[in-house]
């Protein structure tokens, strides 16, 4: 018996065995990820999620014994297998359990290997990751679990930052709420398409062992050992000076037993040497220095905070189910009022031209961050349209751009927005919003988290589909739809342009626009309601969102965390939804200036005045003059991208400059009700090309948001004739 | 199978006397009243509410604190409870599906 024992005594001769059976269960397996992770990292749990396996969920440490082998259930998940190992604090393994671990990933050589890190206690999971890096650079990723948990009980963690620190992928996952799985499953399905190497930036040094470590991972044999295992030879020359003696068992099998025994030698006599001359055993320095670090990465990227005890005096107005959702209005209108007010100048700029500071009002519009910009784009792109001349000089000037310009104007407003929800994130606002506001929204199928969405739609409904993201999927796909109903300052532009215009009396024209908000929630809130009552049902979800929120506690915003939150969701924002934009302005570029002849500067022989032509039956039951309703049309359609250019392309047709505002309208002839119902198809008919983009990059589906454009196009046009026809009536 | 969704409608128009919860020790956390300490005995509900609870760490014999049960001072809005350091806020829905007793004195 004694030779089956490895030096230490376990009964190691049991790995190997098991290894086997793995090995047969593994014959179908195209691309192999281990999953390993410290106990109770909430490994299991995604196990059973990211399988659909049915092993039971345990509460002890270690409760996985066994390996379990399974496959990925995902599209395309087919001969990806996911293989949990037991839990592990290390890969210098102390009990047989951690030996199964080690020697899976040395024996079977895994393709990849997933780390999982508890967003609960980093401290404690990270040094699991930092040796797995360590001994297996580039097939090394991390999932961080329990992602959403973390902010509830104050801790805060810089995924990006993690990952840039560190050269590998960072995925926050949280298994039981359903967040951020599919990122993790398209991330693998993508690895074995792709089957990438990482480049872990990770290197510590050891300081006075690097002679020793250097000279040993140089010697033949090391090298051997690391080709037979796939591990870095640098970690096992590491993993045996810290006295890992299962290595050599290992060795002996994996390289045979001499140079097994001539490695022994080496280690043997090279701790001996050191500790001879610096009088330490070198497997606390390695210690010593891995701690080091974990302590300098969580430093860097973790931000932890304390509850207090007790109920303090705003969480008891928060707890107040009257007062609560009226302080949660509040805060939300008076952050957006100051954040729109720096980006575009709306709507203090309204508010000092009604009161009597028309000057100012304009200033503020004109030196507004969004105003700066076009202005500056305005300029580049006329110039670029001069000096090239002609159709390229167009589509440079007018499609590229204008393209780059519309995307960039729509930054400063994306990291403004973010700004403010990181702050009321941050601070642990959100959260007391959310319930406070929960009875409200419980009977439209939405629970108090779609609050936040709801009001930043007010001021542009981009950020408010991006900030979807915190929602669970059944509610997500409510809120989503919901979103682009309501009215936003581009659309509030074009309103105002035509009420002041069409209306005189400035009680009716305040009347108007508040009317087109109540309809455009409205719309909203139906959406959500018929979301909720039919599709829900046929897909078997709950009408009604139960809520269950951890509130974090109270504190002021740290600016890193701020940081953290706006770098990550505005680059995203850029990078999914600023493509689609610039290529959808470049399209409806060349549909404005190609006529049938091809190019052609005159705007009302082009393929979208035809088109608009073709399309003009729809407006027909508004009563509106053949003239009107084709160029209202028009308008219509080049509102696409970007509700705002209702009115610009009014103006183009009419041969104006497109700053001249209101007084573009003069030449329509309208009656009140015609102009409100045309209005109220402005409102809903279709979200803009940014809304559209940052739906379909958060669906990532195109024909759901495509379906949706048909259905509000469709209710923009029930509700706009309704409107007509009651008001017909009434006027 | 199909249990926990009678129950879950029934509730809605008052607690029904057929549950023997009523009077007893065991009762739903909905009514629960504020600053009161009890002690989770049961988790019902479908398995998505079910492990939804579990996961925020409302197990099967944790201790919770009530700060606030607007449901019982209102009659409308969320149930504040404290437990290991966290603070949930618990729907009327999700409450009733945590059953619990009173903390022994």
């Amino acid at each position: 018996m004694r030779q089956n024992r490895g030096p230490k005594g376990n009964k190691v001769h049991e790995s190997p065995r098991l290894l086997q059976r793995i090995a047969e269960r593994e014959k179908n397996c195209g691309l192999r990820i281990a999953i390993i992770g410290s106990p109770n990292v909430g490994k299991s749990v995604l196990y059973n999620i990211l399988t659909g396996g049915k092993a039971s969920i345990a509460n002890w440490p270690g409760s996985t014994v066994e390996y379990h082998v399974g496959e990925l259930k995902h599209p395309g998940g087919k001969g990806i297998c996911l293989i949990d190992l037991p839990g592990t604090y290390s890969l210098l393994p102390t009990s047989p359990e951690e030996e199964v671990t080690r020697d899976y990933l040395i024996y079977q050589k895994p393709e990849y290997i997933m780390v999982l890190l508890d967003a609960l206690s980093p401290e404690k999971s990270l040094a699991i990751v930092i040796q797995a890096i360590e001994a297996f650079p580039g097939r090394v990723f991390i999932v961080v679990t329990k992602s959403q948990l973390a902010h509830a009980h104050g801790v805060h963690i810089d995924f990006a930052g993690l990952s840039k620190l560190l050269g590998v992928p960072v995925i926050p996952v949280s298994a039981l709420e359903n967040i951020g799985l599919r990122d993790l499953k398209e991330f693998i399905t993508k690895l074995r398409e792709e089957k990438p190497q990482f480049e872990p930036k990770l290197r510590i040094k050891y300081g006075i062992l690097e002679d020793i470590i250097g000279r040993i991972t140089n010697e033949d044999v090391v090298k051997v050992f690391s080709n037979k295992t796939g591990a870095d030879s640098r970690w096992l020359v590491l993993n045996m000076l810290s006295g890992d003696k299962h290595l050599f068992y290992d060795a002996s099998l994996l390289i045979g037993k001499e140079k097994a025994e001539t490695l022994g030698e080496l280690i043997v006599k090279a701790t001996e040497e050191f500790k001879k001359i610096y009088g330490r055993n070198p497997s606390d320095l390695i210690i010593e220095h891995r701690f080091a670090l974990l302590r300098k990465i969580v430093s860097r990227t973790v931000v932890r905070y304390e509850r207090g005890a007790g109920e303090s005096f705003i969480d008891r107005l928060f707890h107040n189910p009257i007062i609560g959702p009226l302080l949660s209005l509040a805060i939300l209108l008076a952050t957006f009022f100051i954040a729109f007010s720096i980006n575009t100048g709306f709507p203090l700029n309204i508010i000092l031209d009604k009161a009597g500071f028309p000057g100012l009002a304009g200033f503020i519009e004109t030196h507004s961050l969004s105003g700066l910009l076009s202005y500056a784009f305005g300029l580049l792109g006329e110039s670029a349209k001069n000096f090239f001349g002609g159709a390229i000089g167009s589509l440079i000037g007018d499609g590229i751009i204008n393209g780059v310009g519309f995307v960039l104007s729509f930054l400063p407003l994306i990291l403004i927005v973010f700004l403010i929800i990181a702050v009321l994130e941050d601070t642990g606002l959100v959260a007391r919003m959310s319930y406070s506001f929960h009875h409200v929204l419980e009977p439209f199928g939405l629970s108090g988290k779609s609050l936040f969405p709801l009001m930043m739609g007010i001021g542009c409904n981009v950020p408010a589909v991006l900030s979807t993201r915190a929602l669970t999927e059944t509610e997500r796909k409510r809120a989503l739809f919901a979103v682009p109903f309501i009215p936003c300052q581009a659309r509030l532009a074009v309103i105002i342009a035509f009420t002041a215009a069409f209306f005189h009396n400035p009680l009716v024209q305040s009347l108007a626009v508040l009317a087109l908000y109540m309809i455009g929630f409205l719309a909203a809130i139906l959406t959500t309601l018929l979301l909720s009552v039919f599709y829900s049902k046929r897909r078997g979800e709950p009408r009604k969102i139960e809520l269950l929120l951890e509130v974090p506690p109270l504190h002021k915003p740290s600016w890193r965390v701020v940081w953290w939150y706006v770098k990550e969701n505005s680059s995203h924002f850029l990078k999914k939804a600023g493509t689609i934009i610039f290529f959808m302005s470049i399209i409806t570029w060349f549909l404005t200036v190609y006529g049938p002849h091809g190019f052609t500067s005159d705007a009302s022989g082009s393929l979208a005045a035809i088109l608009g032509r073709k399309l003009s039956f729809a407006l027909k039951p508004l009563g509106l003059g053949e003239e009107e309703s084709w160029k209202l049309t028009f308008a219509l359609l080049e509102g696409l991208v970007a509700k705002e250019v209702v009115l610009g392309s009014l103006a183009v047709i009419e041969g104006l400059p497109q700053s001249a505002g209101s007084s573009i309208l003069q030449h329509y002839v309208l009656t009140g009700s015609q102009v409100f119902s045309f209005l109220v198809i402005v409102t809903i008919y279709m979200p803009c090309i940014a809304t559209l983009a940052a739906m379909v990059g958060e669906l990532r589906d195109v024909k759901k948001p495509l379906l949706y454009l048909v259905y509000s196009i469709l209710l923009a046009f029930i509700l706009g004739y309704l409107s007509y026809f009651i008001l017909s009536f009434i006027l | 199978m199909w249990r926990w969704r009678r129950r879950g409608r029934s509730w809605r128009g008052g607690f029904p006397e057929a549950y023997p919860g009523r009077g007893g020790e065991v009762f739903p956390l909905l009514l629960a009243p504020t600053g009161s300490r009890v002690i989770v005995v049961e988790i019902d509900g479908p398995p998505f509410v079910h492990d939804r609870i579990i996961a925020l760490g409302i197990v099967r014999g944790q201790e919770l604190e009530i700060i606030k049960n607007n449901h019982l001072d209102f009659g409308l809005g969320p149930i504040i409870v404290r437990t290991s350091g966290m603070e949930i806020a618990v729907g009327r829905g999700m409450a009733s599906y945590i059953m619990v007793k009173h903390e022994a004195k």
